[in-house]
């Protein structure tokens, strides 16, 4: 051990955390060098002063009630809130029927389901978007009806104006039978 | 008193006291707060969400460390949370500290007013810099302890102690010694 290897390992020496070989060759060290007396003596009065000034200037404060009564009471709400997985299932599963959140999205749950398929075949239900079908012998053509939106937007007077123009287009799809006889399908679509 | 006790879950026991921690504990995890904030009312703070998150996370507690310093790590992780908003008042405040510092003054320091200075002069270090100094000089603990503690290396430890120690010395005025064999000038063993 020399003067700049013991310095590497000063604080644990100090810690009596180096190996048994190795705190023993330091402490061999210091025995005979001067230099590095003084630099232990000088981390031990470090480590005095700041003791004692921290010591000093903290010993007068102390928790206040009002933390500790805060604290406590975190504890007893923590303790009446469910910890393990059964009791938070159980906790999930006596929620009041009439709670608003969970009324609110059963209800629009429900709505969604009724009206769901009249949505979808609202444009399809309009009398002159009714499909057609053209059979020619062993395929046959239908119209699939689409409508589309087409959104102008024009500035009038400062304020923007929408104007909204609604387009019925038609494509046609090809159906035929499947003639091949391994395939499952019965029949074959074609969209034009 | 059972009415304070935490459902743990732990692997030394299977409940603990929090109103006996606090009477034992509390203290001494405010002081340490006082020390890295600077603030006793934010100190108090402190300590208050550390022990509100302890008993919200108490099962994460594996029982590796002493509950103590298992503590003392949430309130660090608060502290640097509070260090990073305060940033800006701290740097702010680094120019009036300084200025406060005259050498007429500090020859009528007694020990109380040294230890005062010394922990203000503490507030402009860096979180990390004043973590290890509290650790360390506070806490006492030991290089591989304060490693684990702060999720660095103990090199990383040690050169951050060299560091903390030369920007406190700096930052004291030059009649202050803090390696003087009793303390400082002013401050020492009687």
């Amino acid at each position: 051990v020399n003067c700049e290897t013991f310095n590497d390992v000063l604080p644990e020496y100090l810690d009596g955390t180096l190996l048994a070989a190795e705190q023993a060759a330091a402490r061999e060290h210091v025995a005979k060098c001067g230099v590095c007396q003084l630099a232990v003596a000088k981390q031990e009065a470090l480590a005095r002063t700041l003791q004692h000034a921290f010591n000093r200037e903290v010993e007068r404060l102390s928790l206040s009630a009002k933390t500790r009564e805060i604290v406590l009471d975190a504890l007893k709400r923590q303790e009446l809130e469910p910890t393990t997985r059964r009791e938070r299932l159980l906790a999930y599963l006596t929620v009041p029927w009439w709670n608003p959140a969970c009324a609110g999205f059963a209800f629009v749950c429900l709505l969604m389901f009724v009206f769901a398929g009249h949505f979808h075949v609202l444009p399809a239900g309009r009398s002159d978007l009714q499909p057609m079908a053209r059979e020619s012998g062993d395929s046959y053509v239908v119209d699939v009806p689409i409508e589309s939106e087409m959104h102008f937007f024009r500035r009038r007077n400062g304020s923007v104006v929408d104007a909204v123009i609604t387009e019925a287009g038609i494509i046609s799809a090809n159906f035929s039978r499947n003639t091949h006889p391994s395939s499952s399908l019965k029949q074959r679509v074609n969209y034009n | 008193m059972a009415e304070n006790q935490c459902r743990s879950g732990t692997k030394d026991d299977s409940s603990f006291d929090v109103q006996e921690f606090i009477d034992s504990h509390g203290d001494r995890l405010l002081r340490s707060a006082y020390l890295l904030c600077g603030d006793e009312t934010e100190a108090q703070d402190l300590v208050q969400e550390t022990l509100i998150q302890a008993i919200k996370s108490w099962e994460k507690f594996r029982g590796e460390s002493a509950r103590y310093t298992w503590l003392h790590g949430i309130l660090l992780n608060l502290c640097r949370r509070h260090q990073r908003k305060q940033k800006r008042l701290v740097y702010d405040e680094d120019v009036v500290e300084k200025a406060a510092f005259q050498a007429d003054e500090i020859r009528e320091m007694d020990r109380d007013i040294c230890a005062a200075k010394i922990t203000n002069a503490m507030q402009n270090l860096s979180q990390e810099h004043r973590e290890v100094i509290v650790l360390r000089f506070y806490e006492g603990m030991k290089i591989d302890e304060i490693a684990r503690q702060t999720g660095v290396s103990k090199g990383t430890v040690k050169s951050r102690l060299h560091y903390a120690v030369r920007s406190l010395e700096q930052l004291l005025p030059p009649e202050m010694n803090l390696f003087a064999s009793d303390g400082t000038h002013s401050i020492g063993n009687p």
